[in-house]
């Protein structure tokens, strides 16, 4: 009986301890790896760094957990740009780039679609490392961050009317308010996970989070709910987007990407630039206010001499920043020049303007050193991926 | 409004250092176990009122009178009152933290990292602030804080400390997952905890769990439900009833999933199919639930059922269809020897035209058969059941090789390829094809997929490896099992599929063992055997039925 129970708990205790562990540490030293390195301006060492670090912190996770789900039977995420037998057919594609686009443009103008103003760096964190832990798929993660961002603005939007509408004097609805607003920072974390299992159960066939497991979660992350709650939660979450999950921002990468060899533009190794714009679009996910404003002040540099004023609006354009995730990536692998030279087809084949993927580029890449050099300088510990994974599994 | 909600989120999410939250006196009372959240109307869910469970605190072992839980409720601040001392448990204690915050106001922020109290202190919300910035003074409180500090925290804050704090609290939580699980008798060493533990719980929500065999002492915010206790007053979405709206008239089939009815609208007199979603409490929403509802609500097509709304009650999930009287397979078996050719052409180019506009949104549809397949009495076609369906990834992907019903599964896929396309469906479309024209299924397949390959081997010959190679690299294939056959001429499969004429052609397209010879939807809507056609009927709207155009009219059931 004993060892019946421990040996139920053992697998439990494990995933706790792992999250646990991971939840303190990883995330941010991550994050931290990737600045430090960055300091070497030459393109190679970029590289060399970012193909470690996508080595360490997604493929081998990955490689265990494809151990762990006999084999080849489970479905894994990776894409191949190569194998042309489950490629869309080519007619198909440029329909569907075609409504991708006009998408795109509906979004752009409307205030249904989440421009991720309820996340902020912490929040992204929060729940890149969650996912990075259950070793989701990396579409999970985006979606997933889009979900909890458009339900957060529906709900919040919904709570405030009802108060406002409210037959009180402004002190009650203020109290009202303050009640409401606490609710809703205590459910946070309840939140964020149904919006994984969500984005989770929406790309995931075999592996999708069950509702026990969830819960398992909560209670690992600190926050326990019960199954009940968290179905209510969902259907809840649900409800609040309209049934209508977003597209993850990766179908923009790889659309344009998968275009591009029909411009004549060989990529020699798609499937390495697909990873590395994944890698861009965390960092975009995570610092999307800071790369605006360090795109504003080189805007605001080009423009002092030129005296025309050019504002490029990212927010809510998932193209643009696509684009640019998967300009910076062909940068890091091939160098600037063979970048500039594609980012202009790539603004060809998507209609943005060319100027605009390469400034919002720079800006990131900008950003990323100068970032490195604040970040860097207080971490002087985990220098490489290396001795990042032994401490982690320690 | 929002920044001061944005900022709170920041704080919850990690900034506490910069903003303080203030807190919340009205709500902390509720995160008593004692007071106990009652439900008062079922139908606004949100409608909640607080009072005191008495027998609870009769039970209840604390030595606390009701006057002094009366003077929490209603936060007088004679808190000196009763003296702080350790025998009042858990109010005097927090008192005595309370008045200690002050004095530590110094100390607070750089201990706030270390410090991972998170449902110790008096509440979840007001306490965010409180808890994380209590420093705790004494030896018995910082007992108190290993055992209950909760992991919550050391989510919020890996940033703050650097790096002595973060392996300190990885450490400290070690430490706390063995404590979680030891059995709570160990903790009454302790003189303050013992009288902690002995608490009463009294869930009386809905929702909450018994986690009482894991921890003795959960966390506040385990007691509550979440989507109930928002506000005070009903908010924002009232529910709707479905039987309010809608009569149900007959049970039209029932799933592994889900029943369908047959319904009446009580406000027009319309007819509409409701599915009922079976919602298994473990699994939580079924993820064809999920993806039928997301999907069906882009697709807003001529061929494609039409998703009216979608209920949510007594933890049930209703989607409201529109009433299509009977599928394919009990049109075939009115017609126990195939339609007739025109009938043939014009159903298979409505399925043709409601996948094309599936595969431009690269969405494929994975269950293909006639039972997805529904009819109206004019004759339209609709595809159903979009819950094995899923957005394909515009490279190539993996993706599960147990989809499609076995009659209509692609032999690529039988042979276990996961790499697949829009070709799946087409696969689908041609043993519909040839099922429309002789009433019965092309490749029925009796036990296993081994032997669904034979069948599908014994009409259209083994794989070539010349015009195939890939087949080589499939993880079932074994030229060993199957011996060569060649190819059947159509003729001798089933002489009504003679009557088929330039058809024929079609279905060979259709029925390529190579996925990449198989011709895509967009391209067979093109095939000379669909001339019969007015040419106009390319050029209609999405939204439009093909029985629009002036030339079907007559053709209209």
């Amino acid at each position: 009986m004993f060892l019946h129970f421990v040996s139920q708990i053992i697998p439990s205790l494990i995933q706790c301890f792992f999250l646990c562990c991971f939840l303190t540490k990883g995330g941010l030293v991550a994050k931290r790896i990737e600045w430090t390195t960055l300091c070497q301006t030459s393109v190679w060492s970029i590289q060399k760094i970012f193909l470690k670090s996508i080595f360490y912190f997604w493929i081998a996770p990955h490689r265990n957990w494809r151990t762990k789900m006999d084999g080849d039977k489970s479905p894994t995420f990776a894409r191949n740009f190569l194998d042309p037998l489950g490629d869309m057919p080519g007619p198909y594609l440029d329909d569907f780039f075609i409504f991708l686009k006009d998408s795109n443009k509906v979004n752009k103008q409307s205030n249904q679609v989440s421009h991720l103003s309820y996340l902020n760096r912490r929040g992204i964190d929060y729940i890149f490392t969650i996912c990075a832990r259950l070793k989701m798929p990396p579409d999970v993660r985006f979606v997933a961050a889009l979900i909890f961002d458009r339900y957060m603005s529906v709900h919040v939007q919904e709570a405030h009317l009802f108060i406002n509408t409210l037959d009180m004097t402004a002190e009650q609805k203020a109290e009202q308010w303050t009640k409401t607003q606490c609710n809703i920072i205590r459910q946070l974390s309840l939140r964020v996970v149904t919006a994984i299992q969500i984005a989770s159960k929406d790309n995931y066939y075999h592996d999708s989070l069950s509702n026990a497991v969830t819960a398992k979660i909560l209670l690992a992350v600190g926050s326990p709910f019960t199954p009940r709650a968290i179905i209510r939660s969902e259907m809840r979450m649900l409800r609040a987007i309209d049934y209508v999950l977003p597209f993850s921002p990766i179908t923009y990468i790889e659309s344009v990407l998968k275009t591009l060899d029909r411009y004549d533009i060989n990529l020699e190794h798609p499937n390495v630039i697909w990873e590395h714009a994944v890698l861009f679009l965390d960092v975009m996910f995570s610092f999307l206010n800071e790369i605006i404003a360090q795109l504003q002040t080189n805007l605001a540099n080009i423009t002092s001499q030129t005296l025309t004023s050019r504002k490029i609006p990212v927010k809510g354009d998932w193209l643009l920043i696509g684009c640019s995730c998967l300009t910076c990536a062909i940068a890091c692998v091939y160098g600037f020049e063979r970048a500039d030279a594609v980012s202009a087809t790539i603004g060809k084949i998507t209609s943005i303007s060319s100027q605009d993927i390469v400034d919002l580029s720079v800006a990131t890449i900008h950003f990323i050193n100068n970032e490195h050099q604040e970040v860097g300088k207080g971490c002087d510990e985990c220098t490489t991926g290396q001795e990042f994974e032994k401490r982690r599994y320690d | 409004m929002w920044g001061k909600l944005t900022q709170h989120i920041g704080i919850w999410l990690g900034f506490e250092e910069n903003r303080r939250m203030r807190p919340s006196c009205s709500l902390s009372v509720l995160h008593n176990s004692h007071f106990s959240v009652v439900r008062t109307s079922k139908s606004s869910e949100n409608l909640h009122r607080v009072n005191v469970s008495q027998e609870n605190l009769a039970q209840s072992r604390l030595t606390v009178s009701p006057s002094t839980i009366d003077r929490r409720f209603v936060r007088t601040k004679k808190q000196s009152e009763s003296p702080p001392g350790k025998k009042n448990g858990l109010f005097s204690l927090r008192r005595g933290r309370k008045g200690k915050e002050k004095r530590k106001q110094s100390q607070i922020i750089e201990n706030s990292a270390l410090v991972g109290d998170h449902h110790s202190s008096s509440s979840h919300n007001g306490s965010t602030k409180q808890s994380l910035y209590d420093s705790p003074p004494s030896t018995a409180n910082e007992m108190w804080n290993d055992v209950t500090r909760s992991w919550h925290p050391a989510v919020v804050s890996p940033s703050q400390g650097g790096t002595a704090s973060s392996s300190t609290s990885m450490h400290a939580s070690v430490k706390n997952i063995f404590q979680i699980f030891r059995p709570s008798r160990s903790r009454s060493t302790h003189q303050n905890e013992a009288m902690l533990v002995s608490r009463v719980m009294c869930p009386t929500s809905q929702t909450v769990g018994d986690f009482t065999q894991l921890r003795r002492r959960r966390p506040r915010s385990a007691h509550f439900d979440p989507n109930t206790l928002v506000l005070p007053k009903a908010e924002e979405i009232p529910q709707q009833n479905v039987d309010d709206l809608y009569t149900r008239i007959e049970k039209l089939g029932e799933g592994s999933y889900a029943t369908v009815y047959k319904c009446e609208s009580k406000l027009d007199g319309a007819l509409v199919a409701l599915k009922e979603i079976k919602l298994q409490f473990q699994e939580g929403l079924p993820f064809t639930a999920i993806r039928e509802a997301s999907l069906l609500k882009t697709l807003r097509h001529a061929n494609i059922v039409c998703l009216h709304d979608i209920f949510y009650q007594h933890d049930q999930l209703t989607f409201v269809f529109e009433y299509m009287t009977l599928d394919l397979a009990k049109h075939l078996e009115i017609y126990p020897d195939g339609l007739e050719t025109f009938q043939i052409k014009l159903l298979l180019y409505q399925l043709l035209r409601g996948l094309t506009f599936c595969h431009q949104k690269k969405i494929l549809h994975r269950d293909l058969k006639p039972q997805n397949i529904l009819l109206n009495e004019r004759g339209e076609l609709k595809l159903a059941d979009f819950g094995l369906a899923r957005a394909k990834s515009v490279p190539s992907r993996t993706y599960s090789h147990e989809v499609v019903t076995l009659w209509y599964r692609p032999p690529d896929v039988l042979l276990g390829s996961t790499n697949y396309s829009t070709s799946l469906d087409m696969w689908g479309v041609g043993c519909i094809m040839a099922e429309m024209c002789t009433g019965r299924a092309l490749f029925p397949g009796s036990r296993d997929v081994a032997d669904q390959l034979h069948t599908i081997f014994s009409i259209r010959g083994t794989p070539d490896t010349t015009s195939w190679p890939q087949v080589l690299q499939l993880p079932h294939y074994n030229p060993v099992i199957y011996p060569p056959k060649d190819e059947l001429t159509w003729i001798k499969v089933h002489s009504s599929l003679f009557r088929l004429h330039n058809g024929l052609d079609l279905l060979s397209l259709l029925l390529q063992l190579n996925p990449s010879a198989r011709v895509s939807a967009s391209l067979a809507l093109l095939h000379p055997f669909f001339s019969a056609l007015p040419p106009s009927i390319h050029l209609l709207q999405p939204s439009q039925s093909i029985f629009v155009l002036p030339e079907l009219q007559g053709l209209r059931r």
